[in-house]
């Protein structure tokens, strides 16, 4: 109890000190400290508060989920915490907690948690959190020099379920072959909620290239797939054994989704809101009404004007999310006209290795008769890469320095604009748009 | 002109987009009016004697190159007379290893190679991840840049020569300098990227092999490759940084 208590008042110093030094950000180092000054800090705090964990992880959509999910429990007058800056490791949700209580550990009103976790964590999320929901949203290809490769996060998340509370609800997307058989695995059957999406939303029958999943995770034999969503989310069963994608019991028929979420993946992410706000026994009326009020989170599908022009900043992180981003933008009829901006960089967060962009379907703008603008530490690499899509050379124009590269976008002709940025060119991309105050919300959004 | 590329395990062993590699070798082609045939060939399906001028396999995870390994046995004879005969052959990492004797994994069995490179592979505790530049004594420049991801160390042994010289990053095994294996046109390395995108004379060396044995000595047209070669530049600048002990906090 001393140990905790004194951990809490040095991390809560920490984050003043964070807050008053011009650093920004300041969502990390106070939970860092404190995890280093006591190991059990979160399973001490939550148990203390008996505070209700829902976990949110996977590769792609925990971000979108979470906020949506948030926006739900808000419309329910539910009051509830969620590590909402980005911060998705473990010190990220201790400094969520050392903020939210106050000195003596203690939360007010609030016993309800939301948790986005990074899928290379969650085991240990799971362990020290003892969640009351947890949810697995997808299992891509992802920054394979961090994580490695996607068997090693499918094995760590099985290990991870075997520290899930009995009595906790488990949610996952059954149109993922992994998630399926990962909760094949879980003895209790009955506490789980599935979700997929209906075959007539599909428009494909074959996976792509950089699909995943494409063999039986049970015996290894390959997949048939019936329908393909994207990627290698499908309708599927195994060539060889009797696994298979079964009845999920929740499935989504049509797609009237709100405008401020274009794109299928947005029709997952809506999905899996669903799924978890129905095992808070939230009113079906209110979900729908919360989801039509939806804003989306930065960098994911946030627009400003730029020259008085609108332009959208949407976040491309690996071959999956960039695909579906341009598959929305193909079917709007906006990828191959409207002024486009890439930027990938290489730091850490974004994942040191580029080759996924191999990865990606850049193939799709191939017909484009306009220029297009490439940025970012790698921008050559970009450019390559859709000089061997076949997009004629002359059209790609390659400037390293976002600064610039915003510029020229103002050249480009059309509206609205988009800028497709890796994770840190975001940040980066948000720092200077700030600056020029061509966007106003601040981390916390 | 026409080549008839085999594109060994495309989907297993398709990782850390190695795919790149084959369009590399189909857009160099196209450009010279060389129709190319891409054959991807999945476990079980025929690979017949002569039936390809140029191969290539790219890396893959644990699970998958277990079955790569056992398929890969079955082709090992005529691998091995091509390898022979010098059709010009490109492997990366997981193929890399088991067209060695060996590769032992931590745990489990041995997995048995091909031996068409007189080297094995070991796992290793440490990953060996990072961007990777290498000097090469056949390729001009001499350079050949990529991002290596393993954490077996291969050890060459007397009748394979190293690809090349390990300048920045980790190669072959961390400790003898040397990174990837030359046997008569056969090829192996760790370096993913795509390589061959970023290192077009590498690619063209590959092509001019392939149209060498099937017909005699042809002079490739320059392309225009300025973009290729800005590239390759810049990723030695940035590879310079990332493995510097400073400046690669910067």
């Amino acid at each position: 109890m001393i140990k905790l208590l004194f951990s809490l008042f040095i991390a809560k110093l920490i984050s003043r000190l964070c807050r008053l030094l011009p650093l920004g950000g300041g969502t990390a180092l106070p939970g860092l400290i404190a995890l280093k000054l006591d190991s059990s800090f979160l399973t001490k705090l939550t148990q203390k508060n008996q505070l209700q964990s829902i976990i949110i992880t996977g590769t792609n959509g925990k971000t979108t989920t979470s906020r949506l999910l948030g926006t739900i429990l808000q419309t329910n007058s539910t009051p509830y915490i969620h590590n909402r800056a980005g911060s998705n490791l473990l010190r990220g949700i201790a400094s969520t907690l050392i903020n939210q209580t106050n000195l003596l550990g203690q939360l007010t009103t609030k016993k309800l948690a939301i948790w986005e976790v990074d899928e290379a964590v969650a085991p240990q999320a799971i362990k020290q959190l003892q969640p009351q929901i947890l949810l697995f949203t997808n299992l891509f290809r992802d920054q394979l020099d961090r994580y490695g490769e996607i068997d090693t996060v499918l094995k760590n998340w099985r290990t991870g379920l075997k520290s899930l509370p009995q009595t906790a609800c488990l949610i996952v997307n059954l149109d993922d072959p992994s998630l399926n058989y990962l909760a094949s695995t879980w003895p209790h059957q009955q506490k789980i909620i599935t979700f997929g999406l209906s075959k007539n939303l599909s428009s494909k029958t074959s996976p792509s290239h950089a699909a995943d999943a494409l063999f039986c995770p049970k015996c290894l034999k390959p997949l048939h797939f019936s329908h393909i969503f994207t990627s290698h989310l499908g309708h599927y069963r195994c060539s060889n054994c009797s696994f298979k994608r079964s009845q999920p019991q929740l499935e989504l028929k049509s797609s009237s989704q709100p405008s401020s979420l274009p794109g299928l993946h947005n029709l997952y992410n809506l999905l899996a809101a669903t799924a978890v706000a129905q095992a808070l026994n939230i009113n079906q009326n209110i979900i729908n009404q919360a989801i039509k009020a939806y804003q989306p989170a930065f960098g994911r599908a946030e627009s400003f004007k730029l020259a008085k022009l609108p332009t959208n900043i949407l976040l491309v992180k690996n071959p999956a999310g960039f695909n579906t981003t341009l598959e929305t933008l193909k079917a709007k009829n906006h990828l191959n006209s409207k002024p486009l901006l890439l930027i990938l960089n290489d730091l850490i967060a974004d994942g040191t290795d580029v080759s996924w962009i191999w990865d990606v379907d850049f193939e799709y703008l191939k017909s484009r008769k306009s220029p297009l603008i490439t940025s970012g530490l790698r921008a050559h690499d970009l450019s390559l890469r859709l000089k061997y899509a076949g997009l004629k050379p002359q059209l790609i124009i390659t400037q390293p320095s976002i600064k610039k590269a915003l510029k020229k976008l103002q050249s480009l002709k059309g509206s609205p604009g988009y800028i497709l940025p890796t994770y840190t060119a975001m940040l980066k991309l948000r720092q200077i748009l700030k600056q020029q105050r061509l966007i106003h919300s601040t981390w916390e959004d | 002109m026409k080549l008839i590329i085999a594109h060994l395990y495309p989907r297993l062993m398709n990782i850390y987009g190695d795919r790149g590699n084959i369009q590399a070798l189909k857009y160099r082609c196209q450009q010279r009016g060389i129709t190319t045939l891409i054959n991807q060939i999945r476990p079980q399906d025929p690979l017949k004697p002569a039936s390809f001028d140029l191969l290539f396999a790219g890396g893959g995870q644990d699970q998958q190159q277990l079955i790569v390994a056992q398929d890969l046995t079955k082709r090992k004879k005529v691998l091995h007379q091509a390898s022979r005969q010098g059709i010009p052959i490109l492997t990366i990492c997981g193929s890399y290893q088991l067209f060695g004797h060996y590769f032992q994994p931590f745990q489990g069995p041995k997995l048995k190679g091909i031996g068409i490179f007189d080297a094995y592979t070991i796992a290793s505790k440490q990953r060996k991840i990072g961007n990777i530049l290498i000097k090469t004594n056949f390729l001009t420049p001499q350079s050949l840049i990529g991002f290596e991801n393993h954490s077996g160390n291969t050890f060459l042994q007397k009748k394979t020569q190293p690809l090349g010289k390990v300048k920045l990053g980790f190669g072959n095994n961390g400790q003898d300098k040397t990174e990837g294996a030359i046997i008569n046109n056969t090829f192996g390395c760790y370096l993913h990227g795509s390589l061959l995108p970023k290192n077009p004379h590498f690619t063209d060396h590959l092509i001019q092999l392939a149209l060498k044995q099937k017909y005699g000595s042809v002079k490739l047209k320059p392309l225009n490759d300025q973009l290729e070669w800005q590239t390759h530049h810049q990723v030695i600048t940035r590879t310079k940084k990332t493995s510097h002990s400073l400046l690669k906090y910067l």
